[in-house]
């Protein structure tokens, strides 16, 4: 059976949101992830965590949906959360300068503190 | 009077220059392996004569557009006509395509009928002459590529390699065929090298036709690219409220960048003006040759994509 791309699971304790990403990011999983994503900020889940850590790799359109999605999320005072990078993704973000202007932890723990 | 915007459009470039050079090269190979074909009766020779006429016109074809692409834009090309070069890289790889299967094609006669070429000097002459010329005019081409991507010159790189790989075949076949003209094997080593040949110009068209066609069909630019202006939006980060979209594409030597970006409604237009401004140029500085468009947009405009 195949393993879902993105899966969501709600920590109510915490008041956010974890969403779980697997496998890869290109250009046809991204709208995929971006549809979710969409259907969490209209519905009012504007604490996010994307949790990065079963992602293989990421093309720019995977990386432009999680700018487009950190700035969603701002303009309605919330706060999108990545964590766990792998090594690939670590790297894109390092290559587009992600670190300066997202919020990146090293696991989701740490990331729900 | 024509202004300095005018006359730098008709001020001919260095790729022009570049293709003059190529076309007189190209006329000079005709003529003279036309006549070193006439005085021998190897059909080596021969059908490279016929291939020297085909690159003669690709390269007179490439000449003739890039020198029409720098007149544009008018008032009905409004956009220029960069896709003209994508065009010509086209009808260049037809060329180069036909130009194989016909040399295929006689190689494999000659595989069957074997026959000893004589008057073959003139050619092997001309091929080694030709060999160093191609390799040094495709050299030539790779470094005006490192600092301007041109599918054009990017076609006559590859066209060259390819023509400077093969004149080097034929004339090292030639002449050991020559050298060892006694023994019945030699009669294979020119049909042989004209299949290796054949199978180097089908490569260099693979190659052309694969970047020319994306081109053509408005693909996307290539990953590191993307991730330039990813950059240029993670540095601005600030200066837009919501992205929406980022499209782009190429056309000819030409980048086209459109970012769909939202603004903040409390924002009076000059603000959105400045900030417009100041993505523009960082885009465009980090994509020299690029024509960068930002377009304040809702989401509800066009929706998303």
């Amino acid at each position: 059976m195949t393993e879902r791309l993105i899966e969501v699971a709600r920590r109510e304790e915490t008041g956010f949101v974890v969403v779980v990403l697997r496998g890869s990011l290109g250009a046809v999983e991204t709208p995929q992830f971006e549809q979710v994503a969409r259907q969490l900020v209209s519905s009012g889940s504007v604490r996010l965590i994307i949790d990065c850590s079963q992602v293989s790799f990421a093309t720019s359109a995977g990386l432009r949906a999680f700018l487009a999605l950190a700035k969603r999320v701002k303009t309605q005072n919330g706060c999108c959360r990545f964590a766990a990078l792998t090594s690939s993704l670590r790297e894109i973000f390092e290559i587009s300068g992600f670190f300066t202007i997202l919020e990146v932890h090293d696991s989701v723990e740490a990331a729900l503190q | 009077m024509m202004g300095p915007a005018t006359q730098a459009r008709h001020k001919p470039t260095e790729r022009e220059r570049s293709l003059r050079t190529a076309l007189v090269f190209c006329l000079v190979d005709v003529a003279l392996m036309g006549t070193a074909a006439f005085h021998s009766n190897s059909l080596t020779i021969f059908s490279d004569f016929l291939k020297e006429c085909g690159d003669a016109i690709a390269v007179l074809a490439a000449f003739v557009t890039l020198r029409a692409v720098r007149r544009a834009p008018s008032q009905r090309f409004a956009y220029g006509i960069g896709k003209l070069e994508n065009l010509v890289s086209m009808s260049v790889v037809v060329l180069m395509t036909l130009g194989a299967i016909a040399i295929a094609a006689q190689a494999l006669y000659h595989l069957r009928h074997p026959v000893a070429p004589h008057g073959t000097v003139p050619g092997i002459l001309i091929f080694t002459v030709y060999a160093f010329t191609g390799f040094a005019i495709s050299l030539h081409n790779r470094r005006l590529l490192k600092s301007q991507h041109s599918p054009i010159i990017a076609s006559q790189a590859a066209l060259w390699f390819g023509k400077g790989s093969f004149d080097a075949l034929m004339a090292v076949s030639l002449i050991t065929a020559l050298a060892f003209r006694g023994n019945s094997w030699s009669l294979y080593l020119d049909p042989l090298a004209s299949l290796v040949g054949a199978a180097f110009m089908i490569h260099s068209a693979w190659s052309i036709a694969s970047e020319s066609v994306g081109d053509l069909l408005d693909a996307a630019l290539e990953e590191t690219m993307q991730f330039r202006i990813l950059k240029c939006l993670a540095a601005h980060f600030d200066d837009y409220e919501l992205l929406h979209k980022v499209r782009t594409r190429r056309s000819g030597s030409r980048i086209y960048v459109e970012l769909f970006l939202e603004f903040d409604p409390q924002l009076a237009m000059g603000q959105v003006r400045e900030r417009i401004d100041r993505i523009r140029r960082s885009v465009g500085d980090s994509l020299p040759g690029s024509d960068v468009t930002v377009i304040p947009a809702e989401e509800t405009c066009y929706g998303e994509g």
